[in-house]
């Protein structure tokens, strides 16, 4: 476990164990609003003076936001002091933006992005948000329309193409997740989880020259990562098993060898994994299944 | 009459997941028992949930397939049967069901013959007026809404009562009806009569009492008990962790 959190598990008050955890997630962009609210608090109402005022304005930004997913009357205040502070700033105009958005206010929201891209029509924040609103209201469609736009302006924005993709996987539109998922692809080359989704969406698709690309891309993202890359594995197994099972009559020779050489690559590889682990119900499970499948 | 019990374990630990991941969507499966008696008339226990995802993972057939694979490989060990599927959007006011979820309820249909879809109303949860947070459907050919009752002490001594009371259609023999007692997971098996129809409006989904799961929801995320729960996809991410194993109380 972190070594800041298991300090403050023990000493809660311990207020420089609090500012590393709060500088760490910083750092990662992690969203851990409950820790960064039990830590951060206390840390901006009672050692405030402790931090160099850099230091405490970026702390009260980051409980603000953490506020907006776990208590926004604390985010209320701490807005109305950064206000205070930096009464014509960008960045706090922002902030007041995503405090409507969490109330629920979204015209209000709207309204204070539309401002601000007034003055500065190509600030990407602000536009995010404005699709970020059209998702929080439930209409997908819209959000994908808007996100599409933005994307047409943006296109190295990982995150964006990983939020379109998310999208149009909630409305089964697999064909153009495919798409989404190869921009990602082609953006992070290297990065094993996009060939895993890729394969995971080919799967889905379900036909045999798509579960024999899903078993390509299953490959691949072994290839570029084996050690930690366990879920890839099961894919690997369950598509293998699929062909067999399903497809075998639509195989040559050669093919049905292929697939049953990396059937048993990954039912070894899984069993292999397990054998190494303590004890549970999770291991038990797998390795009585893998049984039954022999 | 046909109905579906919940424990209480199995639905604060639902909504326990759900508060983990808080905005994201959250998929898990629902385990349990299903009892049928003399006349045919079925009694569905849900014992317990594994929670599976929070993404959209659900969405993904190779997911749902891996999901579903180690799970009726673990309940054909413990003699439970996949009873149905929880879902909590990360939408607002979503629509109610989504479509890959029906669909992952339709292929347990399949399987068990029997399929219970609960969706997590966050709106049910605001503070102050909290409630029951579950919206339940059943399939019988096509996805219907169940309604969720909440059983008091004094709801369930009165409702034994009028139980007792009606008269049965074909004078059968007095039927047990398992209903959930409020302090623990013991069933209290009372007496009563069961109707011989199978119409809609006989469905119901029970559930214990309302105040007290209301209490201990709130007590167990003071606690943070939430941090205990972990799905199919914390398994996938840190296989040392195990998903088929909850313990919260």
């Amino acid at each position: 476990m972190n070594k800041n959190l298991q300090i403050l598990k023990n000493k809660p008050n311990n207020w420089k164990a609090a500012r590393g955890l709060l500088r760490e997630y910083r750092e990662k962009q992690q969203r851990n609003s409950y820790e960064i609210m039990k830590y951060g608090l206390p840390l901006i109402k009672k050692n405030s003076k402790r931090l160099s005022k850099e230091e405490l304005f970026e702390v009260m930004e980051q409980v603000f936001l953490a506020g907006l997913d776990v208590n926004l009357e604390e985010s209320n205040a701490l807005l109305l002091k950064l206000q205070k502070q930096f009464p014509k700033s960008l960045r706090v105009t922002k902030l007041s933006g995503l405090f409507e958005e969490a109330m629920g206010h979204w015209k209000n929201a709207q309204i204070i992005y539309q401002s601000i891209l007034k003055d500065n029509p190509s600030d990407q924040i602000a536009q995010k948000r404005l699709v970020c609103i059209s998702k929080a209201q439930g209409n997908t469609k819209l959000t994908i329309q808007n996100l599409n736009k933005y994307l047409s302006h943006f296109q190295g924005d990982t995150e964006a193409w990983e939020e379109l993709l998310d999208l149009y996987l909630s409305q089964q539109c697999y064909s153009k997740a495919l798409f989404c998922c190869e921009e990602l692809i082609l953006a992070e080359p290297d990065n094993y989880q996009h060939h895993y989704q890729i394969a995971n969406i080919y799967y889905t698709i379900g036909k045999r020259s798509d579960l024999i690309k899903a078993r390509q891309y299953y490959a691949h993202s072994i290839k570029l990562l084996e050690e930690q890359n366990l879920k890839s594995f099961y894919g690997l197994y369950l598509t293998t098993n699929k062909l067999k099972t399903l497809f075998s009559r639509n195989l040559n020779q050669s093919e049905t060898q292929i697939n049953e050489q990396l059937l048993q690559f990954a039912k070894d590889k899984i069993k292999k994994f397990y054998l190494q682990k303590e004890d549970n119900n999770t291991k038990t499970t797998v390795l009585e299944l893998l049984e039954i499948d022999n | 009459m046909p109905q579906f019990t919940i424990s209480n374990s199995t639905y604060l630990q639902l909504l326990l997941h759900a508060s983990k991941h808080f905005s994201e969507p959250v998929t898990g499966l629902l385990l349990g028992r299903k009892i049928t008696d003399v006349s045919s008339t079925s009694m569905i226990n849900i014992t317990s949930c594994v929670p599976l995802f929070h993404s959209n993972g659900f969405t993904l057939s190779s997911n749902v397939d891996l999901a579903l694979t180690l799970v009726s490989t673990y309940c054909e060990s413990k003699s439970l049967s996949i009873i149905g599927v929880y879902h909590s959007s990360s939408f607002n006011n979503s629509q109610d069901l989504p479509l890959a979820i029906k669909k992952i309820g339709e292929t347990i249909n399949k399987i068990t013959k029997t399929s219970v879809v609960l969706i997590i109303d966050d709106q049910k949860l605001k503070k102050g007026k909290e409630q029951i947070a579950i919206k339940a459907y059943c399939y019988r050919s096509k996805w219907i809404s169940v309604k969720v009752n909440s059983l008091s002490q004094k709801n369930f001594k009165q409702g034994i009562e009028e139980l007792s009371n009606e008269e049965s259609s074909s004078g059968e023999n007095e039927k047990e009806v398992v209903v959930i007692e409020e302090e623990e997971e013991e069933e209290k098996k009372e007496q009563g009569k069961t109707k011989n129809s199978k119409s809609v409006k006989d469905y119901e989904f029970q559930i214990g009492d309302e105040g007290m799961l209301v209490e201990k929801f709130k007590k167990l995320l003071l606690e943070e008990k939430f941090r205990q729960i972990i799905d199919l996809e914390d398994h996938l991410n840190n296989p040392e962790l195990d998903f088929l194993t909850q313990n919260i109380n």
